[in-house]
Formats: C-alpha cells, structure tokens, sequence
C-alpha cells in the first residue's frame, strides 16, 4: 500500500469534511458565542500584538522539545570501563571550552548512565539519561531490521534539556495542561514541577523548570509521583568539564576524531560546486554519529537546494538539473544508509529530494519545507524565502 | 499587512478572528469528540483562551494553527473530565447534534476499518495523521500545532503511516491493498 492509498484511505475515513462543516447551519448560535465571549472577558484583552515573539516562542518550543539537545547530566557513578574516558583524560582545550558552555550538570543517581548527549549550540543542548547498561550503538554491518532499539519496558529514561532566552514562555506552555503542580529543591535553587496525566501508575510523565547558569533547564522524566521525581531531581548535580566529558557515551563523536569521522562521513557524498567541509557548523559541538551526520549531510543537501532555488528563479535549467542529479545520488550516501537504521532523517531528506521536480510540497513550495526541515539556516546556509 | 494588523482594535481583530477562523475550528473539534454537543465547551473555552491572550495570537494563517494548539489542549482537558462546563456556548451546543446528524461522511466497511486501525494507534502517531488528512496541514504547520521541529513531524508521520498501513493490513489484508473508485473519489474531493 503506498502512501497515497494510505493517504486516500485517510480521506476518505474523515468524519466530517471541510464543506460539510461549512455548510452547517449555525451562525446565530456561533453569533451568540462570539457575543459572550467577549462579553466574559471585556477589556482584558490588550491591544498590541506581538506575532514575531509569538514565532520565536513557537520555534524554540519546537527546537525544545523535538530536537536533543543539551545538558547533562550525567552520572557520576559512571561509566565502567572505557579506557580512554575515565575523569582525569586529558580533553582537548577546544572541547572543554565547548563543554563549559553548556551547563556542567550530571545526574548523579546510582545506575544512571548518558545515553544521549547533543548540543544544538553553544547555548541550547540536551542530554538522555537511562538507568540501566545503554545499548551500543548501532552496527552499520548489520540490517537496521535485525537490531532493536526499543527500550525494555522497565526501562527508566529522564532527559535535561538547556536553552537561552526568557522562562516565562517554557512555564506557561508546560503549565498548560498539567494535572498537578509542585516546586522542588535543585542546584541551590527552586524547579517548577509539572505532573501530566497518561503513563502507567509507576510511570507517570512529570517535568521541571528552573534557572541555572543564565539558562532555562527542564529536567523530565517517568516518575511513580511527583516525590519520587523530586528524589530524583534533586540528584542533579554540577561537575566539572572534564568529568562532564568523560560521562558522555561512546556514541558521542571525541574532538580528535572529529575532522577523520567528517571525511568518512562525506566518502561516497556528491557535494555541490564550491563545498568545504569547513562550511559544517556545529561539528565541534558534542554530538554523537547521527547528529554529526544530519550535520554533515544537513549542511550538503541545503547547498544543493540552495543552488536548486536559485536556478529555478533564474531559469538556469543547466544548474537545476546538475541539483537535481546531484540529490538524486543521496539514495546511495553510505552515511544516510547508516543513520538509517537510527533514525528517519534519511527518509526525510530522500521525500524531498523525490520532490525537487515539481518544486512542492503538500501544495506549498518545497524550499520552505526544506529550511525548516533540515534546518539550513542553523546549519550557516539561507535560502531564498518560498514565495 | 502588519502595520495594519497591529493598527486594530482588539475587539475588531478578535471578532475578524473568530469570524475567519470559527468554522475550521468547530470541525477540527467535532473530529474529535465522540458526540457533537461535546464540541461546544471545546470550542467556547478556546475562544475565551484566545480573547484572553490576544496579543499571543499570530497574525495571518498562524493564527489558525495556534487555536489548534489550544483547543487540543482543551480536549484533553474535557477527555480528563477537566473542562469546565460554561453557559457561553449553550445555544451551540444545543443545536450541534442535530446540525451535524446530517453531515458525518457515510462509513462503509472500508471506513470503518481504517477509523479502527485508527483508534488503535497510540494518540501521538493519530493527531500526526489527521492533522495531515483532515486539516490538510503541511509538515511545518503541523509543527506549529504540535510544537516540535518540521524534521520530527515528519519522523513522526513517517513513522505513523507505517503503523497504521500494519494495523490495516493485519486487520484486512486483502481488501485493504487497493482502494477502492469510491475511496479515490472521495480523495479527490
């Protein structure tokens, strides 16, 4: 079954169509409603707007939540083993200056590992913790469907987020919503807690904000109740950089193999005209391979557009076409195959790529899509605004 | 356009706002609810929510997509038992059954199949799809309702789709493969 079915089959399960709910025949009592509305609430509303705040807070609550980036915390009770990674190695200045960015903050609970850890900036980042041993990465030797991802189901995850800018905008989206509210101890300060309804009776979903180091950082996690979140918030602690570093997990890509691991990522990569690997913002954050690659492959696929765009405005068929054919070799990018198995980046990119023909994209131009979905302008690449 | 909108009475601009935007959002609503009449609340609460907090309210076509963002937050208020129940939308929750009786789309059994591959997928990988097939909203719009980034919607809807094409095809794998003329049709629109 294709999308389109799929799509078609969608459709047509649709209970109540657009011109069927236009042609409903209730405009006195919608007048009615109108009238009481404002009738409840006269003269609270003010009169200035303020679309481009709104925007920005609808963007870096996007950015917060869906992408990962952040803040660590990581566990001081560590990690076994690794030779190269124990406290005491001796970092890279460059990485520890990057390190000392970001809030140096672990969680130092008993079993409590660094799953995840990616910085967005030097000013927004997120760390995954999970109690429990994490799971190697995956292995690009074997097929995505032999592997499995999903965590056990008595699993514990908790994540810490970082972000710049105003709180008022995260308690007022995460006060939304809530089933029940509590303030809790954290770093020598005090954390907003919010309870949401869902989960299971040990499991339930319960975050928290709080200010630290001129940032905004929200630690989330399953908890059997708001006590049981707060034994564990209050195990965040700050560290320094080095054990910071050295909590981080082996997917997380180390700065002396940053500039090796960039060049195999390109290997078998058609780049535009005029491409330097040197053009890869970011690659000096923490990242591990798959961020590191949307990275990589992020910052080559928005050139390509970039050059598609401006052809297509220019009528320059030679150019389009050379974008076109370029893309078009993304299906075989050995690093999209392995990101493939962690994530559907590469699936995204390829739908776009499959849509640079007809320049759309669910009926609205392509390139907006694309700038928003890849990220282009945070990857140092604008494109032209879709007209 | 800014200048203009930002030059408005509050009372104007809400009225222009609820007179642009009411209609989508009864319907985004009532394809949520299981009875009409419990669609008034929803919408009168968002409305209240975005009187309130007018100059929170985008301009333009965003507009629409945050009272989308507000009145899912309102659903889940009311499936919670939260909503307050308020005499602002009386008369429309009085007249909403039997407006909308008449105007559900038909469900024969193919309908009926892919509602119930539906009501079996987690409500994250469900509002992703009908917020792509009924509100015909784009990747980047949905990421404004939803409040997560174009590339994870679309992660997300990627993942969704394949959900539910496998709840479809171990529900009915023959019958499903194909769709049907009518099904086709009623796509088109």
């Amino acid at each position: 079954m294709t999308d389109d079915q799929l799509q078609q089959l969608l459709t047509a399960a649709n209970p109540l169509t657009a011109e069927r709910a236009e042609g409903l025949e209730l405009a006195e009592a919608q007048d009615e409603l109108l009238a009481r509305v404002m009738e409840r609430e006269r003269g609270r509303a003010s009169g200035r707007l303020s679309r481009a705040r709104r925007s920005r807070v609808l963007t870096r609550v996007g950015l917060a939540i869906g992408a990962t980036a952040v803040v660590l915390v990581a566990l001081l009770s560590l990690r076994d083993g690794s030779s190269d990674r124990g406290s005491g190695t001796a970092w890279a200045a460059e990485q520890i200056r990057f390190a000392e960015a970001s809030p140096l903050v672990l969680l130092g609970a008993p079993g409590w590992q660094v799953e995840y850890a990616n910085e967005e900036s030097g000013r927004e980042g997120e760390l995954r913790f999970r109690l429990g041993p994490i799971p190697p990465p995956p292995d690009p030797s074997v097929p995505a469907v032999e592997q499995t991802p999903p965590l056990p189901a008595d699993t514990s995850a908790a994540e810490l987020h970082w972000r710049s800018g105003p709180m008022r905008h995260w308690v007022d989206d995460r006060a939304s919503g809530a089933a029940a509210t509590a303030t809790a101890p954290v770093l020598g300060t005090t954390a907003r807690v919010y309870q949401y309804e869902g989960g299971t009776p040990g499991h339930r979903d319960i975050t928290s904000l709080f200010r630290y180091d001129g940032r905004v950082l929200e630690f989330r996690a399953g908890a059997a109740d708001i006590d049981a979140f707060k034994v564990l918030l209050a195990k965040l602690k700050r560290v320094d950089a080095d054990t910071w570093l050295s909590a981080m997990p082996a997917s997380v890509v180390k700065r002396p193999d940053r500039n090796t691991t960039v060049t195999q990522m390109l290997q078998g990569v058609t780049v535009p005209p005029g491409f330097s690997p040197s053009d890869i913002k970011g690659a000096d954050l923490t990242k591990d391979r798959y961020q590191l690659g949307a990275a990589v492959v992020g910052t080559v696929a928005c050139q390509w557009f970039k050059q598609w765009s401006h052809a297509r405005e220019a009528n320059d068929s030679v150019k389009e076409r050379e974008a076109i054919a370029g893309l078009a070799t993304a299906e075989h990018w050995p690093i999209l195959e392995e990101m493939g198995k962690s994530g559907a980046y590469p699936d995204v990119l390829l739908e776009y790529v499959a849509a640079m023909p007809s320049g759309e994209w669910y009926g609205r131009p392509l390139i907006g899509d694309v700038d928003s979905g890849l990220g282009c302008d945070g990857l140092g690449v604008k494109l032209p605004q879709a007209g | 356009m800014p200048s203009d909108v930002n030059a408005e009475l509050p009372t104007d601009r809400f009225r222009r706002l609820f007179a642009d935007t009411e209609r989508e959002l009864l319907a985004y609503v009532l394809r949520r609810v299981d009875r009409a009449e419990d669609a008034a609340d929803v919408v009168a609460e968002t409305f209240l929510v975005a009187w309130r907090r007018l100059d929170k309210v985008p301009a333009g076509d965003e507009a629409r997509l945050w009272l989308y963002g507000v009145a899912r937050r309102q659903l889940a208020n009311q499936r919670r038992g939260q909503l307050r129940r308020s005499r602002l939308a009386d008369r429309l929750q009085a007249e909403l059954p039997v407006a909308v009786a008449s105007a559900r789309s038909p469900e024969d059994h193919r309908v009926a199949a892919v509602r119930a591959a539906l009501a079996r997928l987690e409500e994250e990988d469900r509002e992703i799809l009908r917020l792509t097939s009924w509100e015909g909203l784009t990747p980047s719009e949905i990421a404004a309702v939803l409040g997560v980034p174009g590339v994870t919607v679309r992660s997300r809807l990627h993942r969704a789709r394949k959900r539910l094409r496998a709840e479809l095809l171990q529900e009915d794998p023959g019958a499903l493969a194909n769709t049907s003329p009518t099904l086709a049709t009623k796509a088109a629109r």
